[in-house]
């Protein structure tokens, strides 16, 4: 089937076409699920927030202006349904110095003996506590300053860098002893 | 603050390696949703086509219940209100013979029914220690003519409709007095029949003896 375009698509959802339904969710399920992968603690909890999300586009497509694109559109709505739900967590801004159960939950042999591809590097990231783990998406892979996550977190500026900081000696000690072993 | 060299090449790192991935789906399928998330967006977002829903079934057996509740004590209701079944004795006494009479006047009536004198008699009213004011002529209305029906049903009713304003016909008493003219006390008395004449020729004479007897405790 030809890929239909972003107008195609929005105006079809508008219309509340299943085909069109269909097709934006094929388009864009795939892409939107690794973003949510990374902000996530397992799988289970993207396929949540992805459900969430496509939701939330369908409902608000309408609300769509077209001066962007629709990616950009639908992934700034991913986003945002992943730090709502991360929000409600009660440990989110949980602080930890203790790194030891978490490396050796990486000492398994396949971890070690893995190159550093996409699917190893998120079991790295989904192994942080979830404010280490947000606070470096939003920074180091989204590109958000840290007033803009504070402001998106409700956290202050000094608690999103303290969170930052943590989060890059965790993943540099993992990457580290992956590294020499 | 600048970041250290060694964060800035781990930011890259993942920034690269998140970003920069192949835009069909990998061979392991770790980045695939399952079908079952879609199953339940769909689910979500498919508007229900007609049908009734539990709510508005609720709404409208609820509004069917009031309804009902209505139409049974609007049913249930006396035809008449209270004031007006008690007004019906002195009314009877008046209406049988000004059926026959023509329009008369009040004081005829009074002396023609003389309960109904004692019934509507009222205290005079006395204008003592008040400025007497007359009506201007622009504020004096014509009063209509009315009929002799008319007459009686609003004196009946027990009001007047102020001049000039619209009459709502009074069916409810129409309808008593129609019933009264053909009731059996409003016809004309007939003669007593011959038997009874008869009773009183055979009427048996107080025996003799009896006639002398004094009255006791008199």
């Amino acid at each position: 089937m030809q890929q239909l375009t972003d107008q195609e698509l929005v105006k079809g959802v508008l219309q509340s076409s299943p085909t069109h339904q269909s097709a934006l969710y094929k388009q864009y399920s795939v892409p939107m699920f690794r973003v949510l992968l990374r902000f996530a603690r397992d799988r289970a909890e993207a396929e949540d927030m992805l459900q969430e999300g496509f939701i939330r586009v369908y409902r608000d497509m309408v609300q769509f202006r077209g001066d962007g694109a629709l990616g950009g559109w639908i992934r700034r709505i991913m986003v945002n349904t992943a730090l709502s739900h991360l929000r409600k967590q009660r440990d989110f801004l949980r602080d930890t110095s203790d790194f030891s159960p978490f490396e050796n939950q990486l000492r398994t042999e396949e971890d070690f003996a893995s190159n550093m591809d996409a699917e190893t590097l998120l079991k790295y990231l989904q192994r942080l506590p979830p404010g280490y783990r947000t606070v470096f998406n939003l920074y180091a892979i989204d590109g958000f300053s840290h007033e803009e996550i504070a402001e998106q977190l409700g956290i202050s500026i000094g608690t999103s860098k303290s969170q930052l900081f943590k989060a890059r000696e965790f993943l540099k000690r993992i990457l580290d002893k992956s590294f020499i072993t | 603050m600048e970041d250290p060299q060694e964060y800035k090449s781990l930011d890259q790192l993942f920034r690269k390696t998140f970003e920069e991935l192949p835009e069909t789906p990998a061979t392991s399928g770790w980045d695939v949703p399952p079908p079952r998330v879609w199953e339940q967006v769909q689910a979500n977002i498919t508007t229900p086509k007609g049908g009734w829903t539990t709510q508005s079934l609720l709404l409208l057996s609820g509004l069917a219940v009031v309804l009902l509740l209505g139409l049974y004590w609007a049913l249930s209701r006396p035809d008449l209100p209270e004031s007006v079944k008690t007004e019906q004795p002195a009314a009877s006494v008046e209406s049988g013979p000004t059926d026959a009479l023509p329009a008369a006047s009040p004081e005829k009536e009074t002396v023609a029914n003389p309960v109904a004198v004692t019934a509507t008699k009222q205290q005079p009213f006395t204008t003592a220690g008040y400025p007497e004011t007359k009506p201007k002529p622009e504020d004096i209305q014509p009063i209509e003519p009315v009929s002799e029906d008319d007459h009686n049903i609003r004196k009946l009713a027990g009001s007047a409709p102020l001049p000039g304003s619209a009459q709502a016909p009074n069916t409810t008493i129409r309808r008593q007095m129609e019933a009264w003219r053909a009731a059996p006390w409003a016809q004309p008395l007939e003669p007593l029949p011959s038997i009874l004449k008869l009773k009183e020729k055979t009427v048996p004479s107080v025996p003799k003896g009896l006639k002398n007897i004094p009255p006791t405790g008199m």
